[in-house]
């Protein structure tokens, strides 16, 4: 029996006006008229509730734990590093990609096919499409998060540092704006940010304009210089400007020249470098093994002075199968003209192929330290090496005393100093377990850190140090050091409160300036 | 020789940490292009930030999307992990909430292709199979089933904006840029998603 009232108001003008009365946009007599209808029509009564649950929307989840919002970001964190890790392979499965793709493709024709037949044990549309699945890279990050990371730092070699006005600075350690210069018979080793290392060749000029969270700009106006960056996740850019081109840079080994005429040349070793004319257009994409000429927009193979210059970032992990530092160039290096064979990668194999004609200039001398020079870099290491040598030839035994004297011999020179690495390894294996030769962690600790910028390995043999000679004269050298690698590293809580330590260690230390210069708010240890 | 030591940083020490810290971040930036600079830089907390911030919004709009459905949690990190994949290429051009809402929507678009389908299809087995029956138990379903299974039969792409309109109340100029679309169309599509519903209703 039909109870609806006798009114020209049915259920298709009902139908009409319910999104109206939903959002409230209908006059009051009309909206009258519209709920006595939906009273009386179970129908519309029953459309009307459904519209207005579908234009309510489903509730809103309730807030999640701290716990379970913890675990969902740690599980963001793998499966972006699982993204990342794919991109970088994404390059090499390209042409796999395609077969695999074909594949799939039929394979999925198939399975819907398929799901098309109802099976005995259920409903195949209910099944999950896809599952999750995160593995646990222990993915390492990098990034410049505080502006104590923003320094640089003479690890090595000889050459005037000058600050933005042409002063020269007389610490080993320089802010941004800084220009470093060496002479034809001078060359060196630097470290910017922690983790950029870096070699001046002969006769260069190279300045450090900026550093900052996205990017680090070097420019390089003369000379030849040989870069490493081991660039980490959410580190920054490398960018060299020369007067020529743009040298960009997100993790290689390589290096950019810059000759008389004001020509720029990029080599690469390892990784791939984009090179960008002054008109930001991109001019060439450098891989591994080739020299770019940016006048001449051509590429040569590598040569033997990029290789030279380069070789003093060659240091490898510590873990590393291949000892990199006894002069080898490392297999990761891409380096026509030499032979595979571990053994015979050194220099005097290497057969200079291009017949570019090389600047005298570009060659790295191996020289005496000389008086002229103008900064005397951090020679923590090397007055260390020298007191074990001294104290060895009156207390040790001959064996230690000739193991130290080798590794001195190649310390002394700044070119040779990064291949005494190997050598004091060979010392600690040898003599590790006297407690007399526990020096030679320190060292391999600055070694570690200069060379390889390999912050935690220096880390640990700082501590290893510490541990075994708490009272030794240079335990106040450790514990800085210790502070520098926590620093350089970004592990901004652990560096201050190391820093911390030592303050409370040497309130009178050596060392004071250098950490408050970076954590001014550690002054305030000092107060008493 | 300390107090010496230290007063010989003074201010020129000072400076030159501020000017460290101003290469680090711009005065004029905004905390939310500060939070995105920090991390495009790969600085974690701010992801964690970035995440505590945004992720009530990327899960509300995914329930109201998807309704009630087990994969919400395993979509949240997918668009999470998609958007710090991308953070380099943020450039600001939007909020970071429209950013990740057009995140949200690309990353879903596939899945709701997908499941509308299937919800044809099963609709149509099922009336195969039990034929009048269908309408029968659809009548026995509440209201908050019915309304989120006749969201469901909406095409994909007026779902979207349907939700994003209504549930998520983004003006159209808003929904157009996060597909990147002309208002026009935008508007059009909520227009056939609302009279395709009221048909829908109608029809159940």
């Amino acid at each position: 029996m039909d109870r609806r009232p006798p009114s020209r108001y049915g259920c298709l003008e009902c139908s009409e006006d319910a999104e109206a009365v939903l959002g409230e946009r209908l006059p009051a007599a009309a909206e009258e008229r519209y709920f006595e209808h939906i009273r009386s029509c179970p129908r519309c009564w029953r459309a009307h509730r459904v519209l207005q649950r579908l234009y309510a929307g489903p509730d809103v989840p309730s807030e999640r734990s701290s716990t379970a919002l913890n675990r969902e970001f740690a599980g963001i964190l793998r499966g972006l590093a699982e993204a990342r890790e794919e991109t970088s392979r994404g390059g090499r499965v390209d042409r796999l990609g395609a077969s695999v793709a074909i594949a799939t493709l039929a394979a999925t024709a198939c399975i819907l096919a398929l799901m098309l037949i109802p099976g005995q044990g259920g409903d195949l549309f209910d099944r999950t499409p896809w599952v999750i699945a995160f593995e646990d890279p222990d993915t390492v990050y990098g990034g410049i998060d505080h502006p104590a990371m923003v320094y640089g730092r003479i690890v090595g070699g000889q050459g005037r540092v000058l600050d933005g006005r042409g002063n020269p600075l007389a610490d080993h350690v320089f802010p941004t704006a800084t220009r470093l210069e060496t002479d034809v018979a001078e060359s060196m080793q630097l470290q910017l940010v922690g983790k950029i290392l870096t070699n001046i060749g002969p006769s260069s000029e190279l300045t450090w304009r900026s550093a900052g969270a996205g990017e680090v700009e070097l420019g390089l106006d003369r000379g030849l210089v040989a870069f490493r960056y081991d660039r980490l996740p959410g580190d920054p850019m490398l960018k060299i400007e020369t007067p020529t081109a743009t040298v960009k840079i997100r993790g290689t080994v390589f290096t950019v020249e810059v000759d008389d005429a004001g020509h720029t040349t990029v080599s690469v070793l390892r990784g791939k470098v984009e090179v960008e004319g002054p008109d930001k257009r991109i001019l060439a994409d450098v891989r591994a093994g080739y020299r770019f000429d940016v006048a001449a927009r051509s590429f040569t193979d590598v040569g033997r002075a990029e290789v030279q210059v380069a070789l003093p970032l060659s240091l490898g992990p510590r873990n590393a199968a291949e000892e990199l530092s006894g002069g080898r160039i490392p297999s990761s290096w891409t380096v026509p003209g030499l032979p595979a064979n571990p053994q015979y990668r050194t220099l005097d194999n290497l057969i200079e192929i291009t017949d570019k004609p090389r600047r005298p200039s570009a060659r790295v001398a191996r020289v005496e330290r000389r008086a002229t020079s103008v900064l005397a870099p951090n020679d923590d290491g090397q007055a260390l090496l020298e007191m074990l040598v001294r104290d060895a030839e009156k207390t040790r035994a001959e064996t230690i005393r000739r193991s130290l004297s080798r590794c001195e011999e190649l310390y002394l020179s700044p070119d040779s100093r990064y291949r005494s690495s190997q050598c004091l390894r060979g010392f600690i294996d040898e003599h590790g377990g006297d407690a007399r030769a526990a020096e030679a962690h320190l060292l391999i600790g600055i070694q570690r850190m200069d060379y390889a910028g390999d912050h935690q390995a220096a880390m640990d043999a700082f501590r290893k140090f510490i541990e075994r000679a708490p009272d030794h004269p240079e335990a106040e050298l450790a514990r800085y050091r210790l502070w520098l690698a926590a620093t350089e590293k970004g592990d901004i809580q652990e560096a201050k409160r190391l820093g911390r330590a030592y303050l409370h260690s040497h309130p009178r230390g050596r060392y004071v300036g250098q950490i408050i210069k970076r954590f001014h708010d550690l002054a305030s240890e000092l107060g008493g | 020789m300390v107090d010496g030591q230290i007063e010989a940083l003074g201010s020129g020490e000072a400076a030159l940490a501020s000017t460290s810290a101003a290469s680090l971040s711009t005065p004029a930036m905004t905390a939310e292009e500060l939070l995105v600079a920090r991390a495009q830089a790969g600085d974690q907390h701010a992801l964690r930030e970035i995440h505590d911030t945004y992720q009530r919004q990327v899960r509300a709009h995914l329930h109201r999307l998807l309704g009630s459905d087990p994969d919400i949690d395993d979509m949240v990190q997918i668009v999470f992990v998609r958007a710090f994949s991308a953070i380099d290429r943020f450039r600001g051009g939007s909020s970071l909430g429209t950013w990740l809402y057009r995140i949200t929507a690309n990353s879903t678009h596939n899945l709701l292709r997908q499941r509308y389908r299937r919800s044809r299809l099963k609709a149509a087995v099922h009336w195969f199979n039990q034929g009048r029956k269908a309408h029968v138990d659809s009548a026995n379903l509440d209201t908050r089933q019915q309304a989120e299974s006749l969201l469901e039969s909406l095409h994909p792409d007026l779902r979207q904006v349907f939700v994003l309109y209504h549930y998520e109340g983004l003006t159209l100029q808003e929904i157009a840029e996060i597909f990147e679309k002309p208002i026009s169309t935008i508007g059009d599509r909520l227009n056939r998603a609302r009279k395709r519903l009221k048909a829908l209703t109608r029809a159940s």
